[in-house]
């Protein structure tokens, strides 16, 4: 049984993935539903790329990847997209692209969506095998949008083609366009509502409670505080609110240690903001060492009806915990507790979509 | 006539006897690039004192002999087979460079010491590729020669070498796992004329192998080279297969028709690249081309006129820049070794115009394009144009502008094509003192600014 091998030409220079990358995207792939797993590996891989390849250069440019979301594919084999990654206030959205030749690009529709379209659109080629990527093209959103005024997309069930001819190859130019341009000279249409319930996966490093500080330093994502309540740097940090919060529920029993770990982040979940609290500390009194997670969301939009929140808290494949919020209120508090080879994922839905956090471990 | 049949049998011993050569000598590097063929002296005692052969034995007498003996654990049968796989090892290498070798650019030397590493010796702690040959060996599947040359092709550095110019060794499972099913079937369908029954069945039994392979290869931490599927797998997929189209296959069957798809594939993309219009490109710039950028011709417009009314502030932009841009590319260097010669090849290429295959060899690098990927020229000079941009807004407001794509891209060339201005004369007048003496040779404005920055930093380390 022998196989075949022969030489396909490669028409770009390609970008090698570090091994920490390469094991990021599995981590953060194997948490996902096996149906999709393989197509949000290679975008993510696909990003990994991008991003590297952007490090080794010298460039103006802020890279910004807090709120990078990976948008789950709706079938086996629709491409993933990773979006909302930011260089230099420019929304990016990565997606992969066969490393053959082909007349088309395929992108998902859900990025294609009024309410997450992207200033450009980023093409990867990916060789999984060789864990090395090439830079295909880019699409600006201004010839795509102009390409729509002219013709109806070509739509194959959930994604649409576009033809390779919209796209650039010379990367160089994407980088004078980000440099130079303004963000308002690539009009994006304005948002109504979505047309999609999406669902995402916020492309992050999973948290491990006690290396936290340090993920903190390199990532940006979180903001630490301290839960102390006697701390007024804590007034600060938090709002008043918050404060009030975690008295109340101390009020009622819960003791929360001086040492817990504790962060907050800004979430788009939807068309809403959210901010989620995470406080987490280890429990001494029981006779296997258990640790605990509490979990608060904050609704940040100017929403002012009740849009119902609900939170789901996974350990691994099973379902723990789902609470909605109750009508008029603007917090959602959740806490659960295990062992400490436990892991603990939390999603928070909302009616235009859900956002999956990478997991929690005290370990 | 007895005369003409001992010619003959002379003949035919002497021929004998080149082949065999193959067995008792050993070819090797030889420091210079190039390989050279010793005769190993145990290796030839050994085979001289090996049955005879008869002219009607079976191909390969010598491998049914020496393979079970080496297998027993006979050290000098060992030595006898490295040998004739080292033979087999150049043959491949030449075939590679036949194959690819004039249009990506690289020749024999390039290729051996990635996979010529075997000195012969008996006992070793390196373990040489031709000692993996032989582990793997299996005598029923393939000739030793076939599977030497499979092994070379596979080699995981040669193939980075190749990714490095360009071509990609992609194995059939790598095919698969990159094709969609829908892919598939349209390409049976359209390009191949296959009926529509055929290729739905096609595409049910890739559907069917993604589904075993894909998350399998995910579980088990994607690494490295696609393998053939187990037993297991192949088992597994055929299951797969059952449920979705009522269709037994045996796993035997699955195999084939995964590979027969793989050619078919394989086939079709080659065919898309042929006929394609891109030009394979190699990225980095040579010399040549970087003359070109300079000979572009300066073009009378706003932007141009503005850049020489504003000098002064353009040249303070582009000496902040290249500050900027090579302070930054000398720390993503991963040891103070590559960073020097980083530093150093860009002194021989901007400031003594050196070829970077001159360069190449100051630095003690193998090729002129290990020079171009160590400078990337082109991205170094994109990289100061693009520091150069806010630089240029904050110093003159004309610049603080909103550009449309278009006009961007005007402007950008307008700064490209005022660093490629040649400045014979004021080489003669501005340049600073150098360490070593230098001809006055034409040069860019941005190579001579990128000359000074060097200059002015040689002058501060050695003070």
């Amino acid at each position: 049984m022998l196989q075949h091998f022969d030489f396909e030409p490669i028409l770009a220079e390609t970008i090698e993935l570090a091994a920490e990358a390469q094991e990021r995207s599995l981590n953060l792939s194997q948490t996902i539903d096996a149906q999709h797993r393989w197509q949000s590996y290679l975008v993510m891989l696909a990003f990994e790329g991008f991003v590297t390849w952007l490090q080794q250069r010298s460039t103006p440019i802020a890279l910004n990847r807090q709120r990078a979301t990976l948008l789950q594919p709706e079938g086996v084999d629709t491409p993933a997209a990773i979006n909302h990654f930011y260089m230099n206030q420019f929304h990016i959205c990565v997606i992969v692209t066969d490393s053959d030749v082909e007349d088309t690009i395929e992108l998902p529709m859900g990025v294609v969506d009024a309410s997450q379209m992207a200033h450009f659109y980023v093409a990867i080629a990916v060789y999984e095998e060789l864990q090395q990527i090439t830079l295909h093209s880019f699409l600006r959103c201004d010839r795509l949008a102009e390409y729509r005024n002219q013709h109806d997309l070509i739509a194959t069930s959930p994604t649409y083609q576009i033809p390779v001819s919209l796209f650039e190859t010379d990367f160089d130019r994407l980088l004078l366009y980000l440099t130079g341009l303004e963000p308002r000279m690539l009009t994006l249409p304005t948002v109504t509502s979505t047309t999609f319930r999406l669902k995402q996966w916020l492309v992050q490093s999973a948290v491990q409670a006690r290396t936290w500080l340090d993920q903190v330093a390199d990532d940006l994502a979180w903001t630490l505080f301290s839960p102390d309540l006697s701390v007024s740097e804590m007034r600060s940090t938090a709002t008043n609110e918050i404060a009030a919060i975690l008295t109340e529920i101390q009020r009622n029993g819960l003791s929360i240690p001086a040492n817990a770990q504790a962060a907050y982040q800004d979430l788009i979940v939807g068309e809403q903001t959210l901010r989620l609290y995470v406080i987490i500390w280890a429990l001494q009194t029981t006779a296997e060492p258990e640790w605990s997670l509490l979990a608060i969301i904050e609704s940040t939009s100017n929403f002012t009806d009740t849009n119902a929140i609900k939170i789901t808290i996974n350990e691994r494949q099973t379902l723990v915990i789902e609470k909605t919020s109750t009508p008029g209120s603007a917090y959602l508090i959740a806490q659960i507790m295990g062992t400490w080879d436990e892991q603990f994922s939390i999603s928070i839905e909302v009616a235009t979509g859900t956002i999956t956090l990478p997991p929690f471990s005290f370990q | 006539m007895p005369g003409m049949i001992t010619l003959l049998k002379l003949c035919q011993a002497e021929s004998i006897m080149e082949d065999t050569s193959k067995y008792w000598t050993l070819v090797r590097l030889n420091g210079f690039g190039g390989y050279r063929v010793d005769e190993l002296a145990i290796a030839r005692a050994y085979f001289s004192q090996l049955p005879d052969l008869l002219p009607e034995e079976p191909k390969n007498p010598l491998l049914t002999q020496l393979f079970p003996k080496y297998q027993s654990g006979d050290a000098a049968a060992e030595l006898c087979l490295r040998c004739f796989i080292s033979h087999c090892i150049l043959q491949e290498c030449q075939s590679l460079v036949r194959q690819f070798g004039n249009y990506y650019h690289f020749d024999i030397s390039d290729l051996l010491p990635y996979v010529l590493d075997d000195d012969g010796l008996l006992a070793n702690n390196y373990v040489p590729l031709a000692y993996q040959i032989l582990q793997s060996f299996n005598p029923a599947t393939s000739s030793l020669s076939n599977w030497t040359g499979r092994l070379v092709r596979q080699n995981a550095e040669l193939n980075r070498f190749f990714m490095e110019q360009g071509i990609y060794l992609i194995s059939d499972w790598a095919i698969l796992n990159d094709t969609k099913p829908e892919k598939l079937r349209r390409v049976l369908i359209e390009f191949y004329q296959w009926a529509s029954a055929p290729s739905e069945q096609a595409a049910l039994i890739l559907e069917s192998y993604r589904l075993v392979y894909l998350s399998d290869r995910i579980a088990q931490g994607a690494k490295g080279k696609c393998t053939d599927p187990t037993p297991d797998q192949l088992q597994r997929i055929a299951s797969a297969l059952h449920t979705k189209s009522n269709q037994t296959l045996s796993p035997e069957s699955i195999f084939n028709q995964l590979q027969l798809l793989a050619k078919k594939l394989r086939q079709y993309r080659l065919e898309r690249y042929r006929s394609s219009a891109q030009s394979i490109d190699i990225p980095e710039i040579s010399r040549e081309a970087e003359q070109q950028l300079n000979s572009r011709e300066s073009e009378t417009d706003e932007a141009q006129q503005f850049l020489h009314a504003y000098r002064p502030q353009f040249l303070a932009c582009l000496d902040a820049a290249l500050e900027k841009v090579v302070s930054d590319r000398l720390t993503k260097f991963k040891t103070t070794t590559q960073a020097t010669q980083f530093y150093t090849a860009l002194q021989l290429f901007h400031c003594l115009r050196l070829t970077m295959t001159a360069i190449a060899e100051h630095l003690n690098l193998p090729r002129q394009d290990s020079v171009s990927r160590l400078l990337k020229v082109k991205d170094l000079r994109t990289d100061v144009r693009l520091h150069m941009l806010p630089c240029l807004k904050t110093y003159v407001l004309e610049v603080a502008q909103e550009y449309t794509p278009t006009r961007l891209q005007g402007f950008d060339e307008q700064i490209e094509t005022a660093l490629s201005e040649q400045i014979e004369q004021i080489i003669l007048v501005e340049t600073k003192q150098a360490q070593t003496a230098r001809n006055y040779l034409t040069g860019s404005l941005f190579s001579e600014r990128l000359c000074a920055y060097l200059d002015r930093e040689n002058t501060i380390r050695s003070s």
